[in-house]
């Protein structure tokens, strides 16, 4: 039987390149699509490839580890776009709107130029920051996505006032973060405190959604 | 006989205490209560059990003390510990007393006692990167009861978590390039980036200009008591972690701007808060402003570098609580079965004259003026600034009383009867005033308030003593 650690040797040739690829492409999800479902899943996409570049820097059992918790909080993300469109369309339903036409599958956000424009900017500033400081102890590859990932972040976070997006700017900055400081510091302490700040950050964000949403509704 | 290491009691006792409240909150009045009863008592342990002695708990030995190593990192209380810890538990018995009477929520006083736990942990435990992540997870804690009451706005929340992880990577990186200065002692860049990212992190987490929007808006949308905490407990931990950061790299201070830059990030912080405050109506956001008036003071205070200046910080630390607390609980009194998010309506303070007055005490007291607690405190400030420069004492004095414009403005609307419309009926055109009920209970809650911010600002020596204690014992400069 194939053991996890396994089938993480077997696909560690996508922990270069191809994950900053990777990490790029959900992090364009995250800022120009506008459907929460694939927001989850950008998430999940930027976890599973973090996790995959953690084990360039840190144990694959831990990396391991940081992959469970992200798809935990991707699922916890998940779970709340759902009830967030739930209390929406109930909203909706209460107070006699004519329900608005459902975004096709894969619509872009408003303003979907000008989103296209900020991630082409994060990009040049990842990519100027990757050439004046290179991080120390990494190599180039993980430092380009930490810096994608923080950098990525940030501008999420800047570009909305909705908690549940915004929080998931918080959740990138964060993963970034965390693949950084996991090659400098490697105590398991240390990991295990961040994955449980990683996790109770996701649970602050979708409390702050949720009740953001309820007082939506009651505006309404 | 076991005998048990201290600081760890210090840290569990409070986070099973939460546990227990979480439990038992389905009796409203028990959690409060219990989370009162526990923190006021390990505030005294602390501060009347002399140094270097131990008590016996059903059979056990607790020497507070003495060290103790966890998963190999160390939890040592040291003296300075003691006058923090103590702020930090009376404080939290303050608020859980508050409440009791006060707390709509129900889950302030499990979180707050988790928090706690947390916070004492960051003051005892060594090295400095696990205070930090100790105080990152007591942060995230406390966004659940900042908006436990459905309906608000949650903008404050989110801006306080987002400034507060903002500032983490700063602490925990430079913690690893000190690390590595110690091996290689040439690279001077080394400390150069240290200094840089620390000076950020607490430039974020104290909410100094330009990163202070946090700090209003959780007072103008969290839960009244829960931002008090936040206003006092934590901002006391961002204060305590910095002290301890200090100690740890004294060249921090040795820094050739160090006074003029934090001069200036200082008379910014304080200017900005007192012309904001000055100008707000609403009471939750003129706390925050206040607030920032007395970071804005302190951080001047403590370019001074010299440990009067960290007593000063220490004493307005302490007196801050009591007026955030009669303050907030006051307008709790006002808002008493009333939409959270609702604007008072006018001449709502006739139907709750006990609540109203606890505001305008408090607002008195956060203000600083005579004879609060808080006049004592920013007196103590405001002459150690002006010592070193008048001009500079001068522009803080204005700027620390301006909120008093705001915060009379906002009474005066409290007590102003509904106006008629010209033309109509008196019946049909004046609404008529809410009632408020003001139960005797809530009452004395507020008087014992009202007294201490009045005892405490006759008798300041009370808590001035505790402050020097904790400057002397930091000895940072």
């Amino acid at each position: 039987m194939t053991t996890i650690l396994e089938l993480v040797d077997r696909i560690s040739f996508l922990a270069a390149m191809p994950a900053v690829g990777a990490i790029f492409v959900s992090l364009a999800l995250l800022l120009i699509v506008r459907r929460w479902q694939l927001h989850a899943l950008a998430m999940a996409i930027m976890y599973f490839f973090s996790a995959l570049l953690y084990t360039r820097v840190i144990r694959p059992e831990v990396a391991v580890v940081k992959l469970l918790i992200g798809w935990m909080i991707a699922l916890t993300l998940y779970m709340t776009g759902r009830y967030l469109t739930a209390l929406q369309e109930g909203a909706e339903k209460t107070t006699g709107e004519e329900q608005t036409a459902r975004p096709p599958r894969f619509s872009l956000a408003a303003g979907a130029p000008l989103r296209s424009l900020v991630l082409l900017t994060v990009l040049m500033v990842a990519l100027a920051a990757f050439v004046r400081f290179p991080l120390p102890q990494v190599p180039g590859d993980v430092g380009l996505a930490c810096y994608l990932l923080a950098i990525g972040g940030v501008f999420l976070m800047g570009l909305t006032e909705d908690p549940f997006r915004s929080g998931m700017g918080l959740l990138m900055f964060l993963t970034g973060f965390d693949l950084f400081f996991g090659a400098l510091e490697p105590s398991l302490v240390v990991a295990g405190l961040l994955g449980v700040m990683n996790f109770l950050v996701a649970l602050a964000v979708t409390f702050l959604s949720v009740t953001h949403a309820a007082q939506w509704e009651s505006g309404q | 006989m076991i005998e048990t290491t201290g600081p760890l009691v210090l840290i569990l006792v409070p986070m099973l205490t939460g546990v227990l409240a979480y439990v038992l909150r389905r009796w409203r009045s028990v959690p409060p209560i219990l989370g009162a009863s526990v923190t006021l008592l390990l505030g005294l342990i602390l501060v009347l059990l002399p140094s270097g002695q131990s008590f016996e708990i059903a059979g056990q030995e607790i020497a507070l003390e003495q060290s103790v190593d966890v998963l190999g990192r160390a939890l040592v209380l040291q003296p300075s510990d003691r006058p923090a810890m103590g702020y930090l538990f009376f404080t939290a018995a303050a608020l859980f007393l508050a409440a009791w009477r006060f707390d709509r929520g129900g889950l302030f006083v499990p979180m707050g006692l988790g928090m706690l736990g947390l916070l004492c942990g960051v003051l005892v435990v060594h090295p400095l990167i696990y205070a930090v992540l100790f105080f990152q997870i007591a942060v995230v804690l406390s966004v659940f009861p900042l908006y436990a009451e459905e309906d608000t706005p949650v903008r404050g929340g989110l801006r306080y978590l987002t400034f507060y992880i903002l500032a983490l990577p700063g602490l925990m990186i430079s913690h690893w390039l000190l690390d590595l200065y110690v091996y290689s002692p040439d690279q001077v860049s080394l400390l150069e980036t240290a200094t840089i990212l620390i000076g950020f992190s607490f430039v974020l987490m104290l909410g100094l200009v330009p990163f202070h929007a946090w700090v209003p808006a959780i007072g103008s949308d969290g839960a009244p008591l829960m931002s008090a905490f936040l206003y006092t407990a934590m901002t006391g931990g961002v204060w305590f972690l910095l002290f301890e950061y200090l100690r740890a790299y004294p060249w921090l201070a040795e820094h050739g701007e160090w006074q003029s830059l934090l001069t200036v990030l200082g008379v910014a912080t304080a200017v900005v808060g007192g012309l904001l405050g000055a100008v707000r109506r609403s009471p939750g956001t003129l706390i925050g402003y206040i607030v920032m008036v007395d970071t804005g003071l302190s951080v001047v205070a403590l370019g001074d570098a010299s440990q009067r200046s960290v007593g000063a910080i220490v004493l307005l630390l302490f007196a801050r609580t009591v007026g955030a607390v009669l303050m907030t609980a006051g307008l709790e009194g006002l808002r008493s079965k009333r939409d959270a998010s609702a604007e008072l309506p006018d001449g709502v303070g006739w139907k709750a004259p006990w609540s109203t007055a606890a505001v305008l005490i408090g607002g008195l007291s956060l203000v600083g003026l005579p004879p609060t607690v808080g006049f004592a405190a920013r007196w103590a400030l405001l002459t150690t600034v002006a010592r070193s420069n008048p001009i500079i004492g001068l522009v803080l004095l204005m700027a620390s009383i301006a909120p008093v414009v705001g915060l009379i403005q906002w009474v005066v609307k409290l007590l102003r009867r509904p106006r008629q419309l010209p033309g109509v009926e008196l019946e049909e055109a004046v609404p008529p005033i809410p009632s408020v009920r003001e139960p005797v209970a809530d009452v004395a809650v507020l008087l014992v308030f009202v007294a201490a911010t009045f005892l405490l600002g006759v008798f300041p020596q009370w808590i001035a003593a505790a402050a020097d204690d904790l400057a002397r014992y930091m000895a940072l400069f």
